[in-house]
């Protein structure tokens, strides 16, 4: 393994041991009493103390969080004080909906940004350029529930093709399910596609006046030719840098726009839990949404890796 | 015999802030099959230009007029396709700077097999075999392992003979090379230059080589064409042109060199610095009258050389200089 | 100056800009004033009313006028955007010229915490911390708050660091100035602009998250009037008064816009480098 990968794999597990600190302490140690928080300032210390011991809250702090953080490895999320049963299955059952739909936005904003963005640099400074420059400024002034909203306005409401809202589940089959993803997916990926046009737009630009298109040029390849085998490849480096911090966006976004089609994702089951002051619950999707951003990001680095040679090189 | 090449009053405006300016100003050569043809003249004088323009790549927003007749056919003329077609297959190009000249991301392999694969319709792997042999031709050592390297593994001198490699692949009948070792060691320069030399030796190509630096183009190239500011100012065989230096500049250009034998007043009049240079900057392209574009720097110039475009005089057959005052600057030590 | 002015006029996107926002700034400031009604006002016998004389932009479902919703939202807008970027910028500015100007390991530890923030997209901290804090305003305010920390500590250090390694700072050094006096008098000057630039962006984005944690239930509770609360009323509504999701979203996409319009056209007018390509 190339020594630049070691060097990443160490900072991945730093930073997931931070993320896991943050997430604790803020969720667990800011609050004060988390007995108190759940059964309220009505209950007695009879209670409270039964509360404690019950979810090892009279441990020390340390031990609590080495508890929380080593079962969290084994999978092992704790249990919802709400619905007084462990908490991974609860996630599982809502996050075989959330990151389908996170992926899907991302393929659609990946497969539009590069389609408009290298359109729009071929061409740089004419009609279709500042068309697909403004259509981009102004997709970046839309939030995405709104977008929810109209595309239901439009699609379900005027049109009737498609449902309003709502998931059959993956047992109701592949196809159907994917249908009802449609939606959600074009309203999230919109906004992060017109970040992502502009920025895929600007590096192609850059690379453009590189000399070695003159060079692909001077070979005999056409315009278009250089523009896909030579301009496109070195204007991905810093869109693919890009891509993977809008993961993030798109997993926390899909929360949101879960709420606009009534989808029953992670973002429902957080709001109840938030509701119902079901720490444990909220502690565990939070880490385990922010977990996957690193993750993703991660393997954005290992990327890197395959689109430029040089990377390689330099670590070593 | 009809020429290979043949440039006619070839003009090039680029975009300024200042609105377009005239790179180059009616420009005519002929260049013969396997003729060999130097183009020198400081940066900004138009010879880079020149080049791109025979190669239809200038910048975006250059325009070229003229006509440029390449073995019969007017390529300011010809559709992109037609460009296409001939780019990098029968008109090849080198450029001054290997370091960025090649595609970091693609390995070098790849990079001379594109024309190949492109012009010849060779497979990847027969352009694969193609590539190792032009690898080897231009001097690379162990070319089958070097195949797979990438740009950021070679040196410069390494990269510049991958450029000419990639040039020859499709054996074109007119190889431009832009200042192709300027930017390498000096120790360098001189072995890819015989490799340039050598080359079109034995492939029978024609060569345009551009260069700011007259010792390059002279022992070189059998022609030689001196530009400032977008024109022609003096032209000629090589060593016709070397043994009796017509125009001012070109004088001046020549009393840059260091290490050759040197009179103690330059062509243009002034006492010599240890290393001369020519006194002022190159015009401003926009700023340029109808005159002698030269005459504010000339220690030779009179007042009608700021007047009146000075005649194209002929000092021998095929040697002549675009210039008022050619006696008085061949009268004056070399 | 008025050379300035006029190149600021002269440019398009931020005169477009400055005329939107201009025009939501002016909605928020006459709401404090004036409203055609009370945008709390309930008045059920109006329900759903289409726009009309009466109710330019018609009613909601339990019969508030929208329009006075809409200027009063711009009010929450403005202010949970600006308070959330203020906080964010101060803090955040204050890491980024401290990196700059001690390096070492202070530079090193901001940067790294800088670089790991993006685990937490604005939405999931506001989730984190409205568990705890119990959904409302000032949630929203300090969710978006610490996602605006990372960005402005990033940018003041990347500018400052340039500044840092002038000349003229060498000069200060050698005079015996300290580093927050060199801070305070040559870097903080030069990269004002820059964070003004950063700041209109971020302003933009706040207004988004801020909608988007009032239409989760979040941010901005009822009665205040938000636009992203008036959208999460009016998605029941959908099929019968499709207006009602129509009208909060334009305010919204608007104010963004003259954000995004205004901060480009700043970025322009600033960056003499920048001014001369266009």
């Amino acid at each position: 393994m190339p020594l630049f990968l070691l060097k990443r794999l160490g900072t991945l597990i730093a930073t997931l041991i931070a993320t896991s600190i943050i997430v604790f302490l803020v969720l667990e140690v800011l609050p004060g009493d988390p007995a108190l928080l759940v059964l309220g300032i009505d209950a007695d210390e009879t209670q409270l103390a039964a509360f404690r011991h019950q979810y090892g809250l009279d441990q020390p702090m340390l031990e609590r969080y080495l508890h929380w953080a080593t079962h969290l490895l084994t999978g092992d999320f704790g249990i919802s004080y709400a619905y007084k049963t462990p908490v991974w299955p609860l996630i599982a059952e809502r996050l075989a909906l959330t990151y389908p739909l996170a992926v899907l936005a991302m393929i659609l904003t990946v497969a539009l940004a590069l389609g408009l963005g290298v359109f729009a640099a071929s061409r740089h400074g004419r009609p279709a350029d500042a068309v697909v420059m403004g259509i981009s400024q102004l997709g970046l002034s839309i939030p995405n529930f709104w977008l929810g909203l109209l595309l239901i306005l439009l699609f379900a409401v005027n049109l009737g093709w498609l449902s309003a809202g709502g998931f059959p589940g993956w047992q109701a089959g592949v196809g159907k399910a994917l249908q009802s993803l449609i939606l959600p997916s074009i309203a999230l990926a919109a906004v992060q596609a017109a970040i992502l046009t502009r920025i895929t737009r600007s590096s192609m630009l850059d690379m453009l006046r590189e000399d070695f298109v003159r060079t692909a040029r001077a070979k005999g390849l056409s315009r278009n030719a250089v523009l896909w085998r030579h301009v496109l490849r070195n204007a991905l480096i810093p869109v693919v840098t890009v891509i993977g911090l809008q993961f993030g966006n798109l997993l926390a976004g899909a929360i949101v726009v879960e709420q606009v089609f009534s989808l029953p994702g992670l973002g429902r089951l957080v709001f109840q839990a938030i509701s119902n002051r079901d720490i444990e619950v909220v502690k565990a999707a939070v880490m385990l949404l922010a977990a996957t951003v690193v993750i993703v990001n991660f393997c954005v680095d290992v990327l890197y890796a395959v689109i430029d040679p040089r990377l390689k090189a330099r670590d070593v | 015999m009809t020429p290979l090449l043949s440039v006619k009053d070839l003009h090039v405006s680029l975009p300024t802030a200042h609105g377009p300016a005239e790179a180059v100003r009616g420009v005519s050569f002929d260049l013969q099959k396997g003729e060999t043809l130097g183009i020198v003249g400081e940066s900004g004088c138009g010879k880079s230009m020149t080049a791109l323009a025979l190669m239809g790549l200038l910048p975006e927003g250059g325009r070229a007029g003229g006509h440029v007749v390449f073995q019969g056919e007017d390529l300011l003329a010809a559709d992109e396709a037609k460009l296409c077609d001939l780019r990098g297959n029968r008109l090849a190009m080198i450029f001054q700077e290997p370091m960025t000249s090649l595609n970091p991301l693609h390995r070098i392999g790849d990079q001379i097999a594109e024309p190949l694969r492109l012009h010849r319709g060779l497979s990847r792997r027969q352009a694969r075999e193609q590539a190792v042999a032009l690898l080897d031709r231009v001097g690379i050592a162990h070319p089958r392992e070097r195949l797979d390297a990438y740009p950021h593994q070679l040196s410069g001198g390494q990269r510049q003979r991958v450029m000419i490699a990639m040039a020859l692949s499709c054996d074109p009948e007119l190889l431009i090379a832009d200042e192709p070792t300027t930017a390498l060691d000096v120790t360098i320069q001189g072995q890819i230059l015989d490799l340039i030399h050598d080359l079109v030796e034995s492939s029978g190509m024609a060569l345009i080589l551009i260069s700011h630096d007259l010792g390059v183009v002279a022992e070189t190239a059998q022609r030689v064409m001196v530009m400032y500011a977008g024109r022609i100012v003096e032209a000629g065989p090589v060593r016709e042109v070397f043994a009796d230096l017509a125009h001012p500049y070109a004088r001046g250009l020549f009393a840059a060199i260091p290490g050759l034998p040197r009179a103690a007043k330059d062509a243009t009049g002034y006492p010599r610095p240890p290393l001369p240079t020519i006194p002022g900057v190159v015009p401003e392209l926009h700023a340029l009258g109808p005159a002698c574009a030269f005459a504010d720097r000339c220690g030779l110039s009179e007042p009608r050389c700021r007047t009146d475009m000075p005649p194209d005089v002929f000092l021998s057959p095929r040697h002549w200089a675009k210039c008022w005052r050619t006696d008085a600057a061949r009268s004056l030590l070399p | 100056m008025s050379e300035r002015i006029g190149q600021a006029v002269r440019h398009r996107s931020f005169l477009a800009g400055g005329l939107l926002f201009g025009g939501v700034l002016t909605m928020a400031a006459l709401s404090l004033v004036w409203t055609p009604y009370a945008p709390t006002a309930i008045d059920v016998r109006h329900r759903l009313a289409a726009p009309s004389a009466a109710h330019w932009l018609g009613t909601d479902p339990f019969g508030r006028d929208v329009f006075s919703q809409l200027i009063a939202g711009a009010q929450n807008s403005i202010t949970v955007g600006l308070l959330a970027v203020g906080i964010g910028l101060a803090i955040g500015s204050a890491l980024g010229l401290l990196a700059a100007a001690r390096r070492g390991w202070i530079e090193e530890l901001v940067m790294r915490a800088a670089d790991f923030t993006y685990a937490f997209p604005a939405v999931l901290s506001a989730i984190m911390f409205a568990a705890i804090l119990g959904p409302n305003a000032v949630n929203s305010v300090i969710a978006i708050a610490i996602f605006n920390i990372p960005v402005f500590a990033r940018i003041v250090r990347a500018s400052a660091n340039a500044i840092w390694s002038r000349d003229y700072i060498l000069a200060a050094r050698s005079a015996g100035k300290g580093g927050l006096r060199i801070t305070i008098e040559h870097v903080l000057p030069n990269i004002l602009a820059i964070i003004l630039v950063q700041a209109t962006v971020q302003f933009a984005l706040a207004i988004l998250a801020e909608a988007a944690l009032s239409y989760l239930g979040l941010g901005t509770q009822p009665p205040t009037p938000s636009w992203g609360r008036m959208l999460n009323d009016a998605q029941s509504y959908v099929f019968r008064a499709p207006l009602l999701t129509i009208f909060p979203g334009c305010a919204i996409a608007i104010a963004v816009l003259g954000l995004n319009l205004l901060g480009d056209g700043l970025r322009d007018l600033t960056d003499p480098r920048l001014t001369r390509r266009r």
